[in-house]
């Protein structure tokens, strides 16, 4: 599904009725001639009609065990929808009325958001049929030819000493309530025709002008502006209006990060639930749905649900937790960063981010002396720094704006040389430190949510491997608990830790403050002086619960991001509370 | 749309009818009481059904479903109101929490919320189920050899339940018949299926001669009828005997249908499905039509009284997958078994036969029990078997294969297993999926990899089953050369080396592989080599390594565990070849047949080389000097530039020589001359910041790669000539041979063994031409 709301256009509308003598039949129909062919034609009408009717009468006004369900048929290339009504009454000729409005659309159309609204339709105009006669009724108005035997099988049918005759066991006190409305409706008819306004003589009576530019105008109105509103009378209108069927949002993870695609905050109202408006300051991109929930003090099952709905009309969208430790590949689209010819350009304004400090006089010489030496500058900075404003600028350039910052935009090839050097085996860390020196004026959090979003690269997940674990659930010992792999005794968290032997992972420690912060996701988990205070029992005891917990989710072969996120601790604490399992390894997938 | 990779059948059962003189007649249904489910869709997980579906339409839906209907509102209301919902008010989930109490205590919240999860991870699971049930039996048939995969019993033997909820046992079956069905279910005959009676629903869905033989749908709420009606034809023929039509050659159709399956499976575009399905409502009848028309027809026809039949296939998709759902369930099972039933009653009266048959059955059997009755029905009747057996795959997601009137024929629903490109981690795959974006046989783009058509010849393939199980299940003779075609295969060999091989003509062997892909019996890879690159596969199954695990150590006793040797093949500091992971090369085999065993499981994927030619500023300045001095500057630039395919952007810095920025400048005013060598667009004006304290710039564009080199413009084979200007004569021989596989499109893994170059060769050329090639690695 593309992501434009369009809706299939209606092709016809037809409005049909079981007639007395002459069984089904189309009493109203737009564009004229679409489905049967019109008395008169006019140079507007259809030729001939979509579809032969005839084949598909026992649809259209089926069975009454068909009735007042949603009922589609396909014919020829066309899909009929409506919704048949039968109406027991003994005022009617034959004791029952069938009606149905049917649309016609393209085969091959989604029609779902059409269905429930036709099915609202038919369902009031059976019960306004119901109370008011409103459409049988209106079959006598439109006193032509078709309708003038039906009109005149009404009353005689109606005529209570008739029906009463006719052994029909009613409650003959409600048959005489019935007949008498009907008489005001005939009445009402007949000055209905002379376009007296409606409810002159029957204040209560709902009054339909004619079915046929009823349908006409939902017709066109539904057409031209998915929605219409068409008054009957001062309680009842047809009021339509078309939304999109949108997929249920797919179940998302805590450790999961939500990235705003449209300006939340304009949109917020009065109406906007509590905990959707005390989470949204918190969806910056960076905090995982977890944090999100934590830090807005909010639950984390209803912050959770807020984000799906959140994503389910599209206004957010979903990526990892960005850590420097993280690992990107290109994936097989990231061709359509060459071919499509939108998506450099987004990226190059998505991902430019202006030097932090460029204001500050710190720079302010230097822009001068680089002018006259580009080179030198470019390899001269850049070392794991963010901040280089200075660029070479063509003299003219520079004479004609009075001394300007210059800020280098990364070009498009950069870009795609960029994201093509991210390989399966290499975190963001260790690239950073490679590319350096064009990562000037990059935002890297940027350059990777976009390339994630677009499918251009993906995030590689790592999965720790506890091969203590592995040999345990190998042997069969399968404790459900774990104890049997958790080491009896085991050093006090030390410092230094010993990795895994193919552990390679660098530590974050002596990276930026900046990216510290984003590295540390549930950082907040375990507090570090709570756990100082307590006695050195209490402390084992907590590890011990903590390893369990670890070894619970290992065997469920989450990722570390998974493994962080529920643990609420951050990637080196876990990569410590591995180490006390004894040797691990990762899985990069 | 999020499970449109998943398989899900929907099927609710299988309605059988015949019209003959004396009216419509419901002569069989399968199962025999098959739930309605109160005419609702499937409930997807999160399912969100039709936005004003809980209004006051109560059926006999089980309580579960009505739930389910709940928690879909909740979703589908808009944005404001909808979270309204969840925290205001318990009213649409329980009817504790109504009442004027708009404020529930946090705790009620949280139980109602995770009601509601639990609910959904109910539905969930069953789903899981169901495709767990697929990978089992794939898995099964794979470790245990004597195990008779897709045979059609074997489906109601080892399912569990589909989301119908109509599978397995029969009493079962009853007993969750919803109860407003017949009571009278135990003793003589069912009045009423779907909760119609029987005699309003054969009447439904025996469509008058107008609608017939074309697709049949009717739709009641979310529960479609889906089905296609064939009508005997005013001379007597059921089949058109447009003998002007017969001529349609074999392969074209085949071709046809090929490529109709593919548009099916992978275009996710309704209108593409749907006008395959009428071009398809005549394909298969026209390859089949083979003059046996003889005389004798017409007198059998003569016999019988019927002039209508209906295999009608009750489904109740979800409403977002509707037309998904019920297209490819029309496409590749209603039109196909239908289309074969036409040609058997046109060839023996085969229909009318069973259906009497059946007719007879139940009458003398009616004291029986309906289950009794049915089963003895299926024994007796092949018809019934057939759509019985059809009914338990199919709903089962697997394939059916079924003898009629003494032929075997197979249908399935094929299942999306190979993806060109990574899905959104939170959409839901088969396990074992397999991505490769160079695949012959996955979801092919039609329109631009037309190259690959004939590539499948390099591929390799690998067997799903064991070799034994699949002649066996296909039927062939033990000692055919199609036999030691099949045991022949290899992961290690391409389809050239095991044609020669076998003694199979190429084409042959391409149709054959073709077809055991399609039939699930094996994947296409390229050739295993250990000179190969393998990355554990983003979309591997790690749900299931566990399990895994056990099966990697029985059939590799001596390796490291699986996820250690995951760990092995992923943990270095770049992608790696196999060798360097083989310890010896006693090892190699065994190594080898492991990775295919991890390929095959969807674990590793291969990861390819794709090349790009980029030019650098050095080049293009040589270039432009060089033209200079020609004097032949102008004509480049005012002619061979519009036409040019290089990715380029625009600069608006100032500092390049003016004849380049006139090539940026007139590339980016360009119109995109088609999809591919459209360059890319930038405005230079926007750059600059209003800001006037500011003066953004951007980089200067040095380098331009060429998207398609192979139609480059004058000016951009100046350039190339330029990169290979001064290598040795077979460097730039060897570069003209690959040029045109630098588009990023064509692995080299695959030209490799396409063009017959040597690794050796490869590798110099590209060392020597490192700073002119862009490699990118993906699958």
């Amino acid at each position: 599904m593309d992501d434009t709301y369009g809706f299939v256009p209606i092709v016809a509308m037809f409005y049909a009725v079981f007639h007395p003598t002459e069984g089904t039949k189309v009493v109203h129909q737009v564009p004229s001639g679409s489905v049967i062919t019109p008395e008169k034609q006019d140079s507007s009408s259809f030729q001939t009609p979509l579809f032969d009717f005839d084949s598909i009468k026992n649809y259209v006004i089926p069975k009454p065990s068909l009735c007042d369900t949603l009922v589609t048929f396909k014919i020829n290339s066309y899909r009929i929808v409506g919704f048949p009504s039968n109406i027991y009454s003994s005022q009617y000729a034959r004791n029952s009325f069938s009606f149905n409005f049917c649309f016609v659309f393209p085969y091959e159309s989604d029609t779902t958001p059409y269905e429930g609204q036709i099915k609202r339709m038919g369902k009031m105009f059976r019960a306004l049929e119901e109370q008011f006669q409103i459409l049988s009724r209106h079959s006598d108005k439109d006193a032509n030819v078709f309708f003038k035997a039906e009109s005149q099988a009404d009353k005689t049918d109606t005529n209570p000493l008739l029906v009463k005759s006719k052994g029909i066991s009613e409650d003959s006190r409600y048959l005489k309530m019935v007949t008498d409305e009907d008489d005001h409706g005939i009445h009402g008819t007949m000055d209905g025709v002379a376009a007296i306004p409606p409810g002159q003589l029957e204040a209560n009576q709902p009054e339909l002008s004619s079915i046929e530019s009823l349908i006409q105008q939902i017709f066109q109105d539904l057409n031209n502006y998915s929605e219409c509103q068409i008054p009957i009378d001062a309680a009842n209108s047809v009021d339509i209006k078309l939304f999109p069927i949108i997929p249920p949002p797919p179940d998302i993870n805590s450790s999961d990060v939500p990235v705003v695609t449209v300006k939340l905050d304009s949109l917020v109202d009065v109406n906007w639930d509590p905990t959707m408006l005390k989470i949204l300051p918190y969806i910056d991109g960076i905090n995982s749905i977890h944090k999100i929930a934590k830090l807005a003090e909010a639950d984390y099952f209803l912050a959770k649900q807020c984000i799906q709905h959140l994503l389910h009309y599209r206004s957010v969208a979903i990526v990892d937790i960005f850590q420097f430790s993280n690992t990107y590949a290109p994936t097989s689209e990231i061709i359509r960063f060459l071919t499509d010819p939108q998506m450099a350009s987004e990226c190059q304004a998505y991902v430019f981010s202006e030097p932090t400090f460029a204001n500050l006089p710190l720079y302010a010489p230097r822009q001068s002396a680089a002018s006259s030496d580009n080179a030198s500058v470019i390899s001269g900075e850049g070392k794991g720094q963010y901040h280089t404003p200075v660029e070479s600028v063509s003299p003219k350039q520079l004479t004609s704006l009075n001394r300007p910052q210059r800020i280098v935009r990364p070009s498009k090839t950069t870009l795609f040389s960029l994201y093509r050097s991210l390989h399966q085996s290499q975190t963001m860390k260790e690239w950073y430190l490679e590319h350096a020196s064009v990562l000037k004026n990059i935002d890297i959090r940027r350059f990777v949510s976009f390339g994630v979003l677009r499918g251009i690269i993906y995030r590689v997940r790592s999965y720790p491997i506890s091969t203590k674990l592995l040999n345990s659930l190998d042997s069969g010992f399968d404790d459900m608990k774990g104890r049997s792999i958790l080491p009896v005794e085991k050093k006090k968290r030390s410092p230094t830790f010993v990795r895994g032997a193919v552990m390679e992972r660098p530590s974050f420690s002596g990276f930026g403050a900046d990216e510290e912060d984003a590295v540390v996701d549930g950082e907040d988990g375990e507090d570090a002086d709570t756990v100082i205070d307590m006695s050195a029992v209490e402390q084992e005891r907590i590890k011990r619960a903590e390893e369990s917990h670890l070894v619970r989710l290992l065997k469920k072969a989450k990722d570390f991001d998974a493994i962080c996120t529920e643990m609420g601790k951050s990637k080196t604490e876990v990569e410590h509370l591995l180490n006390g399992l004894g040797p691990w390894s990762v899985i990069n997938s | 749309m999020t499970s449109l990779y998943l398989p899900n059948p929907c099927l609710l059962g299988i309605l059988f009818t015949i019209s003959t003189h004396d009216g419509h007649q419901l002569v069989f249904n399968y199962p025999p009481n098959p739930n309605e489910y109160g005419y609702k869709a499937t409930p997807l997980a999160q399912q969100l059904t039709d936005l004003h579906n809980g209004e006051d339409y109560s059926t006999s839906s089980s309580s579960g479903e009505d739930e389910s209907g709940d928690d879909d509102g909740q979703f589908s209301s808009d944005l404001g109101s909808s979270t309204d919902e969840n925290t205001g008010s318990g009213r649409s989930s329980s009817g504790a929490y109504n009442g004027g109490n708009n404020y529930l205590s946090g705790r009620a919240l949280l139980d109602m919320l995770d009601e509601q999860d639990r609910k959904r991870k109910k539905k969930e699971s069953k789903r899981r189920n169901l495709m767990k049930h697929i990978l089992n039996n794939e898995r099964e048939a794979h470790g245990d050899a004597s195990t008779v995969l897709s045979n059609g019993d074997d489906a109601s033997k080892a399912s569990s339940m589909n989301n119908s909820g109509t599978l397995g046992s029969l009493p079962n079956t009853k007993s969750l018949a919803s109860n407003n069905n017949d009571k009278d279910s135990d003793a003589g005959d069912i009045s009423k299926v779907f909760g119609f009676d029987i005699d309003f629903l054969s009447e439904v869905v025996s469509p008058p001669k107008g609608l017939c033989n074309t697709r049949f749908e009717l739709t009641v709420n979310d529960m479609a009828f889906l089905g296609l009606p064939i009508h005997v034809h005013d001379d007597g023929n059921w089949r058109t005997s447009t003998r002007k039509h017969v001529h349609h050659s074999k392969s074209k159709t085949k071709g046809r249908s090929r490529k109709d399956s593919r548009a099916i499976q992978h275009k996710r575009s309704k209108r593409s499905i749907a006008n395959e399905n009428d071009g398809a409502d005549s394909g298969p009848e026209n390859n089949e039509s083979d003059g046996e028309l003889g005389s004798d027809d017409a007198d059998e026809a003569n016999d019988c009284p019927m002039h209508m039949f209906h295999l009608v296939f009750v489904m109740n998709p979800p409403v977002m997958e509707y037309n998904y759902r019920t297209d490819e369930m029309y496409h590749y099972v209603v039109s196909r078994l239908s289309l074969v039933l036409r040609y058997e009653q046109q060839k023996n009266n085969y229909i009318w036969h069973e259906a009497s048959k059946i007719l007879k059955l139940r009458e003398s059997l009616s004291s029986m029990s309906i289950n009794e009755k049915w089963n003895q029905i299926i024994e007796q009747s092949s018809l019934a078997n057939v759509i019985a057996k059809t009914y338990r795959a199919i709903s089962n997601s697997e394939i059916v294969n079924v003898e009629i009137n003494g032929k075997m024929r197979s249908f399935q629903i094929p299942t999306k297993t190979e993806f060109k490109s990574l899905p959104l981690r939170t959409t839901p795959v088969l396990p074992g999926s397999t991505l490769s974006s160079i695949s012959p046989t996955g979801d092919a783009d039609l329109d631009q990899n037309s190259d690959t058509e004939g590539s499948l010849v390099y591929f390799a393939l690998i067997l799903l089953d064991d070799a034994e199980t699949i002649i066996r299940d296909i039927g062939a003779e033990k000692d055919s050369v199609i036999a030691s075609f099949i045991r022949m295969i290899k992961p290690t060999e391409n389809l050239i080396k095991l044609s020669s091989q076998s003694g199979l003509e190429l084409s042959q062997a391409q149709v054959f592989a073709n077809h055991l892909v399609y039939w699930r019996r094996a994947k296409a890879i390229l050739p295993l080599q250990a000179r190969n690159v393998y990355i554990v596969s983003p979309m591997a199954p790690f749900e299931n390594m566990f399990r895994d695990m056990e099966l990697f150590k029985q059939q590799f006793p001596s390796l490291p565990l699986l996820p250690s040797f995951l760990s092995l093949i992923s943990s270095s500091n770049k992608p790696r070849q196999l060798s360097l992971i083989i310890p010896s090369r006693d090892h190699k085999d065994l190594y080898l047949d492991a990775v295919s065993w991890l390929i095959k499981s969807g674990y590793l994927c291969h990861l390819h080389t794709f090349l790009w030619l980029k030019i650098s500023k050095k080049i293009k300045m040589e270039v432009d000097e060089e033209l200079e001095k020609e004097g032949a500057t102008k004509k480049f630039y005012d002619g061979s530039v519009d036409t040019s395919s290089q990715y380029n952007a625009s600069s608006g810095d100032a500092s390049g020589k003016s004849g380049i920025r006139k090539v940026t400048d007139n590339t980016s005013k360009d119109g995109p001359v088609n999809p591919y060598n459209r360059p890319l667009l930038t405005s230079s004006g926007s750059n600059i910041s209003d800001d006037l304290a500011k003066l953004y710039i951007e980089e200067e564009e040095e380098e331009t790669i060429l998207l398609d080199p192979e139609s480059a413009s004058a000016l951009e084979r100046r350039w190339i000539a330029k990169c290979v200007e001064g290598q040795p004569p077979d460097v730039s021989k060897l570069f003209y041979r690959i040029l045109k596989y630098m588009n990023g499109r064509n692995a080299l893994e695959m030209f490799m063994t396409k063009d017959n170059i040597s690794r050796q060769d490869l590798r110099k050329l590209l060392v020597s031409l490192e700073s002119h090639i862009v490699t990118v690695r993906h699958w």
